[in-house]
């Protein structure tokens, strides 16, 4: 997803975005006519002018917002709102939904870009720091988003109605889901940008880290607290075999493709794309069909491929190219999945719940890093990167609102108008601090310094 | 699924290598062994592939279909310097008018053994089978003159006219689509549907060269390719006019207006073979043979329409290319081969027509494929080899064929395709 737009030789940078605008005002034309003066349909060819249409305005719009200082991803999602079901609905919920697939396959992607980001040497340096700011978001940061729900409770419709155990319980779940991170928004910045430095170093390594720890932590809370929700049931422990069968089995899997996918790259060279595709559609499943983690799956192959083996800058170069079309759906979807009525209902309680979650994550972050004695960048703007929530977050609330049936949908609904906000600032405020700390713009250096 | 996946899988894999140096010149040269799969795994051999699961792949089969015309549109804007000589692509298109007129009046004629067909139904199946009998295969051409390692002005002329006889049929889809239009909210007459899948490759192609003018190339460029096929393939079939039109058409304006015609391509080109085989085994699980008997009248007169329209050039061909040695007889059998271009419009007319206009028109496209196979490059070889244009050790070599220097006349294209990949 690098930027390869021409720099303007002469400053024309005006007839450039002009050229933008008129192409966006094409695209868009062109669907305005489709669906104004044919019949609407769902069909799989609303589908495929869909994916067209989200790739194309994806990236004019990313472009154009560029201008301003927003991300590429921001450009995505906004494009994806824009055309969606609730703004010009050239994109339907039911084409949304046929695009699931490829979230998979994005996913999968960002986890492989994700683990060939992860050297063992740059891990090492940065254990001290990791340690401390993960163990503390894990505690502090949990804690104190727990007790926030809990005071905004009365607020909050669907916890109206819940006894007091009840109420805690859900508060519980709330402190967890609220250090769930983006992976995939970190490495969209990341792959944009291209930054070097301890800032973005950092960010790609917790972030990713974070990604393992949350899964562990959403299920030994859907463990615990469920006696409080449900008073007849008791804590079991299967839950917990059941995880270490996840864990194991994830990582033993993510080795032996990370060997394969080596294998592969050393004797057939870069020629990924069938592959690729063919890991993120159907190894996702069959992953799912298992029970294994796919992005746990993934990331262990990528870190395999990179710290294990010399095929690490090939899979980079493959997984970058597939990607840089797989994202930019990936993130349009993203946007016009947004549901923007229950944003408008639901947004000052959400604003609320993320404003406070971006606080205690500023200040968890800056003890965590004063404990651990981290540079001084990443003491101050490493809390950028941690505001930003997308995918997996939405999953963790499906999650619970699968175990919980009771508030479960309340819950999901919430969690789905906090992403929405925390999807849009989160990307933005980490690209000003990598701009700000003079990260970006340093070459084509990869963020761990390929 | 998994088996159509693995066999398209197999069929993508295949086309990779067969595009590179590992396999060059291997199989047969229009790919007819593709269909023969395709139809032996279809509903209608071994049922290995059901109808339900061709449905659910109906969509990838349209992207597939509109790639590879927006692919052969951008070849016909090559830079100057490298483009086929203009004489040969226009007898090409002068041979596949003449062909497709032939075959569309003998079908017409044909189709009055079938009183129970609608008129409508005539003449889309008449259009149908001329359209999918107008093509000259530059691939097997190709296959041929690469395989002989043939070098001399009756190659270099045949290449051109493969090359020119692939407009006519792609752009000609634009009117049989357009007959059957779905009514829009505006009262728009056929022939403004016709220009509307051009009009729309037009426009495509615009926003294209526009941003393909701000971008290095890489992959955004490829993110603009990619959307533009998909949103005209899209678009096209919510309008009910033909993809392969539109997207042909955003292929050649691209390739006309862009300032980087060379360098797309040449990134095209890349996609061309791969996708290529694929669409070959669709179209092969996609034949129809349980349609009225009479039908196979209307096919062999098509066939026999081609052979007419191909001696009816074949002595103009020979002497325009300035070739003085040739023999006529073969020259006729060299313009039979039919291929991808041909597979791909009978299949976009199955997709379109799901009933016996697309079977048959499908039907028909195999049937000149297979006929053109069976005779079109032993058939060139020969003609080849009277010219005086095929070395004197030109016997076959078993495995792949000796890599040709870029200073071949005929082997230019393809020379230039291995250098891309």
């Amino acid at each position: 997803m690098s930027h390869a737009a021409t720099e303007p030789q002469n400053g024309n940078v005006w007839l450039m975005h002009a050229a933008r605008l008129f192409a966006l005002a094409i695209v868009l034309g062109l669907l305005f006519v489709a669906s104004r003066f044919t019949p609407s349909s769902q069909d799989a060819f609303s589908v495929i002018s869909g994916v067209g249409l989200l790739l194309l305005a994806g990236m004019l719009m990313s472009d154009l917002l560029e201008v301003i200082g927003l991300p590429h991803l921001t450009g995505y999602i906004f494009a994806g709102i824009l055309t969606g079901p609730h703004v010009l609905h050239f994109v339907d919920h039911a084409t949304v939904e046929t695009l699931q697939p490829v979230n998979t396959l994005a996913l999968a992607l960002i986890a492989l870009a994700g683990g060939a980001e992860l050297k063992i040497d740059l891990l090492k340096q940065g254990f001290r720091g990791l340690a401390w700011a993960t163990g503390l978001h894990g505690t502090i940061g949990v804690v104190a988003m727990t007790g926030i729900f809990f005071v905004a409770a009365s607020y909050i419709p669907f916890t109206r109605e819940l006894s007091s155990t009840a109420l805690i319980a859900v508060a519980i779940l709330w402190g967890v889901l609220s250090t769930c991170r983006s992976p995939s928004a970190t490495l969209g910045i990341l792959a944009q940008l291209r930054p070097s430095g301890p800032l973005s170093r950092f960010a790609l390594a917790f972030v990713m880290a974070s990604d393992v720890v949350i899964v562990v932590m959403m299920t030994l809370a859907l463990t615990l607290v469920r006696p409080l929700v449900e008073p007849s049931a008791s804590v079991s422990l299967h839950d917990l075999e059941v995880l270490g069968h996840e864990i194991l089995g994830s990582l033993s899997l993510g080795t032996t493709l990370g060997l394969l996918l080596a294998t592969y790259l050393r004797l057939l060279g870069g020629r990924l794309l069938i592959p690729l595709i063919a890991m993120g559609f159907g190894l996702s499943e069959g992953l799912r069909y298992l029970r294994f983690d796919p992005v746990l799956t993934f990331l262990v192959a990528g870190f395999v491929v990179e710290n294990l083996t010399k095929q690490g800058p090939k899979l980079m170069h493959a997984v970058e190219e597939t990607g840089a079309v797989v994202y930019v759906v990936f993130f349009a979807t993203a946007g016009a999945h947004l549901d923007v009525p229950l944003l408008k209902t639901l947004w000052p309680v959400a604003l609320f719940l993320t404003s406070s979650r971006a606080l205690i994550t500023f200040l968890t972050h800056r003890l965590g890093a004063r404990l651990a004695n981290d540079e001084p960048i990443v003491q101050k703007w490493g809390w950028s990167p941690l505001v930003s929530q997308a995918g997996l977050t939405i999953g963790m609330g499906m999650l619970v609102a699968r175990a919980f049936p009771s508030f479960g949908e309340g819950f999901r609904s919430l969690t789905i108008a906090t992403v929405a906000i925390n999807e849009i600032v989160g990307p933005v405020l980490f690209k000003f601090a990598l701009d700000h700390t003079g990260e970006t713009g340093k070459g084509t250096t990869s963020p761990l310094g390929h | 699924m998994t088996l159509l996946l693995a066999v398209l899988a197999i069929a993508y894999v295949g086309s990779m290598l067969m595009q590179g140096r590992a396999l060059r010149g291997v199989g047969l040269p229009s790919g007819t062994e593709w269909v023969l799969l395709g139809f032996a795994l279809g509903s209608h051999a071994l049922a290995v592939v059901d109808r339900d699961l061709l449905a659910a792949f109906e969509p990838v089969a349209a992207v597939a279909i509109g790639w590879q015309a927006f692919a052969l549109g951008a070849r016909f804007g090559r830079p100057r310097e490298e483009r086929t000589e203009t004489r040969s692509l226009v007898f090409g298109i002068v041979f596949s008018v003449l062909a497709c007129s032939l075959v569309t009046a003998c079908t017409w004629l044909a189709l009055t053994l079938i009183p129970t067909l609608e008129l409508l139904e005539r003449m889309l199946i008449s259009i149908g089978a001329g359209l999918v009998s107008s093509e000259l295969t530059r691939h097997a051409v190709t296959w041929v003159v690469e395989r002989y390692a043939a070098r001399g002005p009756l190659a270099s002329f045949v290449t051109g006219v493969s090359e020119g006889s692939a407009i006519v049929p792609l752009l000609g889809c634009a009117v049989p689509f357009a007959l059957v239009a779905p009514p829009i909210e505006v009262a728009v007459p056929v022939w403004g549907f016709a220009l509307m899948s051009l009009g729309l490759g037009v426009v495509l192609a615009l926003m294209c060269a526009a941003l393909i003018s701000l971008e290095a190339s890489g992959p955004r460029t490829w993110g603009v390719l990619l959307g533009a096929a998909l949103l005209g393939t899209g678009i096209s079939f919510r309008f009910g006019i033909s993809p392969l039109a539109a997207l042909f058409t955003l292929g050649l304006s691209l390739a006309a207006l862009s300032k980087k015609s060379a360098e797309l391509h040449a990134m095209l080109a890349r996609t061309e073979h791969p996708v290529r085989l694929p669409i070959l085994l669709l179209c092969g699980a996609h034949i129809n043979l349980y349609v009225d008997q009479r039908f196979a009248l209307v096919i062999a007169a098509a066939v026999v329409a081609r052979i007419v329209a191909a001696s009816m050039l074949a002595w103009p061909i020979g002497r325009a290319s300035g070739s003085t040695k040739h023999e006529t007889h073969s020259l006729i059998r060299s313009l039979l081969p039919t291929g991808a271009i041909t597979m791909t419009i009978g299949l976009s007319f199955a997709l379109r027509f799901p009933e016996r206009v697309g079977a048959v028109v499908l039907l028909t496209a195999a049937a000149q494929t297979i006929f053109g196979e069976l005779f079109g490059p032993l058939a060139l070889r020969r003609a080849l080899d009277s010219a005086g244009e095929l070395p004197a050790d030109s016997i076959p070599p078993p495995g792949p064929p000796p890599r040709r220097s870029r200073e071949s006349v005929h082997g230019d294209r393809e020379s230039s395709y291995v250098e891309g990949t």
